[in-house]
C-alpha cells in the first residue's frame, strides 16, 4: 500500500510562503482529512504530492518516490485537484476514455466507473451540461480509473448536495473499508467529522495538529471537531 | 507512445471544433477553386491544378492553426492538462504525442481541402469549358509539400498554444506574424531579402509559387528550423509549468 509522505515540503510564491517546513506521514488504510482556513496551502500541498507544483523546498513522495518519478502513477494514487478540469464540449465518457489512454487503463474502465459513481444516464452527455455535483462525481471517477490504493480528493463535497454528500461518504467509507489509503480536503467540518479516521489540520502553510481526530478532541477537551478546529486555528480565519 | 497518441487523436475526435473545420476545409477550398475558375473563365486566363492549391494555401492555413492552437492553448483554458498531467507526468512524451497528433490533423485537415479544390476546380473547368492549363508534372509533389507545410504550421500552432497558454494571444501572434510583421520586418531592418527566409514565404517556396524565393530543399529546412525552434521554447516553458 502506498505511503505518502511530506518531508520539510516548502513553497514559495514570491515573498508569499504558501507551504512552510511541512513534516508528516499518512497511515495507510485510512481516511485522513486534511484541514485548514482558505489560503492555508491544502490546494498548494496536494498539488507539490501529484507533481503539478513544484516544491520550493522539501519532498513530497509516494513510497519514497516523487509522483513524477512513477512509472504508472495513477495506478498508485487516485487524484482529484479540481473538479472543472474537464473539456465543457467532451462527453463524460470521452473525458475518462482520454485519460484512460493516457495512462493505459483499459477502456472498459471508464464505463464500470461511470456506473460506480452514478452517471451512466448522463455519460454520453457534454460536461458542460453537468451540475457541480456531476463533475465531482465524474472527477472522483477519474481518480478511481486506476483502481489505486491510494486516494488524494481536493474539496469533493464541494457542490454536492445533501444526498451527494452522503453518496460521498459511503463511497469514501467503503474504499477505506477495502483498504485504501484516502486524504481528502474539506471546508465542512461537520461532515469530515463523520468521514475521516485522522486529520491533518494546518494553517498559514504550517502545521497545526495531526493524529486521530478523537485523541486530538480529547487532548484539547473539545466536544467536536469544529471544537477543535477553531481551538487549534487562529481566530479571523474561516474554514 | 501508441497510447498517448491515441489519447490526443481522441482529444481532437471528442471535440465539435476539429470536426467543423475539417468540414469547412473541404467546403471552403472547393467554393474557392469554384471561385478561381469562374474568375479565369471571366478574364480568358487558364487555371492549373497547382494554382488551385496555392488559392486555397492560406485559408486552409488558417483553419490548421486554429485547431492546433486550441488544441494545445485550450488545454490550460480548460484546465484539462491537470488531469492529463496526473495520468502522464513526464512532459516531454505528453508534447511529443501532442505535436505528433496535432501535425497529423494538420496534415489532414490540409490534404483534404487541397484535393477539395483539385476536384471541384477540374470538374468545374470541365462544366464551364475553361482552358485548362498544364497538368503539373509535379502535381503529386505539391500536394505532399502543401500536406506537410499544414503538419509543420500544426506544429508551430501547438508550440505556440503552450507558450502562450492563451488560445486568444496565441492566435492573435500568429496572424500579427502572418499578415503584419513578416512583411514589415524587411523594410524596418532594410533588407529587403530577408523576405525570402520568412516562414510565410519558405512554406510558399515549397509550394513554388514564386520564382524569387529558395530553393524548396533550403524552404523546407528553414520551415523545420522554426518549427523545431518553437518547440524547444515550448518545451522548455511547459517542463517549468506550474499549475
Amino acid at each position: 500500500m502506498a505511503r505518502i509522505c511530506f518531508d520539510h515540503l516548502t513553497k514559495r510564491y514570491g515573498p508569499v510562503t504558501a507551504v512552510h517546513d511541512l513534516t508528516v506521514s499518512l497511515e495507510p488504510g485510512k481516511i485522513t482529512g486534511f484541514l485548514g482556513p482558505n489560503g492555508a496551502g491544502k490546494s498548494t500541498t496536494l498539488r507539490m504530492l501529484v507533481g503539478l507544483t513544484t516544491p520550493s523546498a522539501g519532498t513530497a513522495t509516494i513510497d519514497g518516490r516523487p509522483y513524477a518519478e512513477l512509472d504508472h502513477p495513477t495506478r498508485l494514487i487516485g487524484a482529484m485537484t479540481d473538479s472543472a478540469v474537464f473539456h465543457p464540449r467532451r462527453s463524460g465518457r470521452d473525458a475518462l476514455r482520454v485519460l484512460c489512454l493516457l495512462g493505459g487503463i483499459p477502456l472498459r474502465r471508464a464505463d464500470e466507473l461511470i456506473d460506480v459513481v452514478g452517471l451512466t444516464g448522463a455519460a454520453a452527455r457534454k460536461v458542460g451540461g453537468y451540475s457541480m455535483g456531476m463533475r465531482q462525481r465524474l472527477g472522483l471517477a477519474a481518480a478511481l480509473l486506476g483502481d489505486p490504493d491510494t486516494l488524494v480528493l481536493d474539496e469533493p463535497a464541494t457542490g454536492l448536495d445533501p444526498a451527494g454528500v452522503l453518496w460521498l461518504r459511503t463511497v469514501l467509507r467503503g474504499l477505506a473499508d477495502q483498504g485504501r489509503t484516502v486524504l481528502v480536503s474539506s471546508h465542512l467540518l461537520a461532515e469530515m467529522a463523520q468521514t475521516v479516521d485522522d486529520v491533518i489540520i494546518i494553517s498559514g502553510g504550517r502545521l497545526i495538529a495531526h493524529g486521530p481526530i478523537s485523541q486530538l478532541i480529547g487532548r484539547t477537551r473539545s466536544t467536536s471537531l469544529e471544537d477543535l478546529f477553531f481551538a487549534l486555528v487562529p481566530k479571523g480565519t474561516t474554514p | 507512445m501508441t497510447g498517448l497518441l491515441r489519447a490526443e487523436s481522441l482529444k481532437l475526435r471528442s471535440v465539435p471544433l476539429p470536426r467543423l473545420m475539417l468540414i469547412l476545409a473541404a467546403l471552403g477550398a472547393g467554393f474557392i477553386a469554384f471561385v478561381v475558375v469562374h474568375t479565369a473563365k471571366t478574364e480568358h486566363t487558364t487555371v492549373s491544378p497547382p494554382n488551385l492549391v496555392t488559392a486555397v494555401a492560406a485559408p486552409l492555413w488558417f483553419l490548421v492553426v486554429v485547431v492546433a492552437v486550441v488544441a494545445s492553448a485550450g488545454e490550460f483554458q480548460h484546465r484539462t492538462i491537470q488531469p492529463t498531467l496526473l495520468q502522464i507526468p513526464h512532459r516531454g512524451r505528453l508534447l511529443l504525442a501532442k505535436t505528433l497528433a496535432a501535425a497529423a490533423y494538420g496534415a489532414i485537415i490540409t490534404l483534404v481541402g487541397t484535393l477539395s479544390a483539385i476536384v471541384v476546380g477540374l470538374i468545374s473547368m470541365h462544366i464551364t469549358a475553361t482552358p485548362t492549363g498544364p497538368l503539373h508534372p509535379q502535381l503529386v509533389g505539391t500536394i505532399a509539400a502543401s500536406a506537410a507545410i499544414g503538419a509543420l504550421w500544426a506544429t508551430v500552432a501547438v508550440g505556440l498554444g503552450l507558450l502562450t497558454r492563451s488560445t486568444a494571444i496565441a492566435l492573435v501572434a500568429l496572424l500579427l506574424w502572418r499578415f503584419v510583421l513578416e512583411g514589415i520586418l524587411p523594410v524596418i531592418t532594410q533588407q529587403p531579402h530577408l523576405t525570402q527566409w520568412m516562414p510565410s514565404r519558405a512554406a510558399d517556396a515549397l509550394l513554388a509559387t514564386h520564382t524569387d524565393l529558395l530553393q524548396p530543399w533550403a524552404a523546407g529546412l528553414l520551415l523545420a528550423t522554426y518549427t523545431a525552434a518553437v518547440i524547444a521554447a515550448a518545451a522548455w516553458l511547459f517542463n517549468r509549468w506550474q499549475a
